[in-house]
């Protein structure tokens, strides 16, 4: 634990001392042997350092031998009838390769959203507001819960939702265990937990 | 919001369907690419109730949209347990051309509430002529960067293409939305990402067909 957290600072600093360029997003080694794939990436590392809009959370440039192979940042117009819309940092760990028509999820992806656009209170499984089914659970010191046959983990720090999807809820678990700063307004606490979820924002009542 | 403002109306019609029905709703939340449902490829974005039947959802889809049975290939959708193929596909251009594209499959069981229910992943895909080594193939249009450059992802084009078909129509009130949270995100074979913003629209299918 000592040397995890001994890295986790070392990497706070580079992001945080503005020594990014020093990340250089090549194969790494390990299970997946991507690199980051700038030419599908709505930003690159730099830019996410440097994101201003809402905290970032990822868990670096690699997760058990998965690279950092691409970041999207979607963020869209509302239009009627629909009230939700994408507005999310995602980061992509690992690749795969889609097949015919069918397209194919990273291996690990985390998306961060604001807390005041997606939160536990967004859900339901029908519009009578049938639950959605779900786990709750705490990780780090703040709330969480499990969606999707535990295919999905979502945390709740601070002002943003932090949506994690991989295929076992265990290594769901070890990523959100992994989650560090990824921006200059994302903060940890020395003792590894995380941000209190801020006031209202898992009753949907925090205000953008 | 629009699941609240619609949630009278959704029980309103549970009130014909009760006693019909055996199950709660229960579905995945994406189709899939093989037989196990594990493999993740589409995000569902429409869920159809009332009297729909694959066969008669498909019927009503390609009246009000114009759209024809489709070639794509077939994929996988995951209820009460059960992981079974598509039933239904539609479309409204060739197989090597641009398009909307839907893929249907209904719940294994009916639902007290809402009937027989039906989920569908409509999209809209490029025909990328690069792809699969040069045979060509579909990719879902990935979602819009910094407020519009790009436009609404495939997927959310789709479920707004199906809205757009059936609103108003007499015999499809439209139920509401519910926000399922199914953002993953699918690389396509142009190497492009693209997902839903996780939204679901419930559209009422009536007791006939066309």
């Amino acid at each position: 634990m000592p040397n995890r957290r001994v890295i986790l600072g070392l990497f706070a600093g580079l992001v945080l001392g503005g020594a990014i360029s020093a990340l250089a997003y090549s194969a790494t080694g390990g299970g997946d042997a991507g690199t980051l794939d700038a030419a599908h990436s709505d930003l690159s590392v730099e830019g996410a350092a440097v994101f201003p809009d809402f905290p970032l959370y990822a868990v670096g440039e690699s997760f058990e031998g998965l690279s950092l192979t691409g970041m999207t940042r979607r963020v869209e117009a509302r239009t009627a009838p629909d009230p939700a819309r994408a507005n999310f940092v995602g980061f992509r760990y690992g690749d795969c390769t889609p097949s015919g028509d069918s397209g194919c999820p990273a291996p690990l992806e985390i998306q961060v959203w604001p807390a005041c656009e997606r939160n536990f209170a967004s859900y339901s499984l029908t519009p009578a507001g049938d639950p959605l089914p779900h786990e709750r659970l705490t990780v780090r010191g703040v709330p969480a819960a499990f969606f999707e046959e535990g295919k999905r983990l979502e945390v709740y720090t601070g002002s943003v939702t932090v949506v994690l999807f991989a295929q076992e809820k265990a290594q769901l678990l070890r990523a959100a265990n992994e989650l560090r700063g990824a921006n200059g307004s994302a903060r940890t606490g020395t003792d590894g937990r995380l941000p209190a979820a801020a006031e209202g924002a898992l009753e949907g009542r925090l205000a953008c | 919001m629009y699941g609240r403002l619609c949630a009278l109306a959704v029980a309103l019609v549970g009130l014909v369907f009760s006693g019909t029905a055996t199950a709660h709703f229960n579905t995945g939340q994406y189709s899939h690419a093989n037989s196990g449902c594990a493999s993740r490829t589409d995000p569902i974005t429409v869920v159809l109730y009332g009297f729909a039947t694959a066969s008669r959802s498909s019927n009503h889809i390609k009246f009000h949209t114009g759209w024809s049975g489709g070639t794509g290939g077939s994929q996988y959708f995951a209820s009460h347990g059960i992981c079974a193929p598509t039933t239904y596909q539609d479309q409204s251009g060739c197989g090597t051309c641009s398009r909307y594209h839907i893929r249907m499959r209904k719940t294994y069981d009916d639902d007290a509430a809402f009937g027989t229910t039906t989920t569908g992943t409509p999209h809209h895909e490029d025909w990328v002529p690069s792809c699969s080594f040069g045979i060509g193939g579909h990719a879902v249009d990935k979602g819009g960067v910094n407020l519009g450059g790009g436009g609404p992802s495939g997927f959310d084009q789709g479920r707004s293409r199906i809205y757009s078909a059936l609103i108003g129509e007499p015999g499809h009130t439209f139920g509401g939305d519910a926000n399922w949270g199914n953002t993953q995100e699918f690389k396509q074979c142009d190497g492009d990402w693209a997902g839903s913003h996780g939204s679901v629209f419930f559209f009422r299918m009536p007791n006939s067909s066309h």
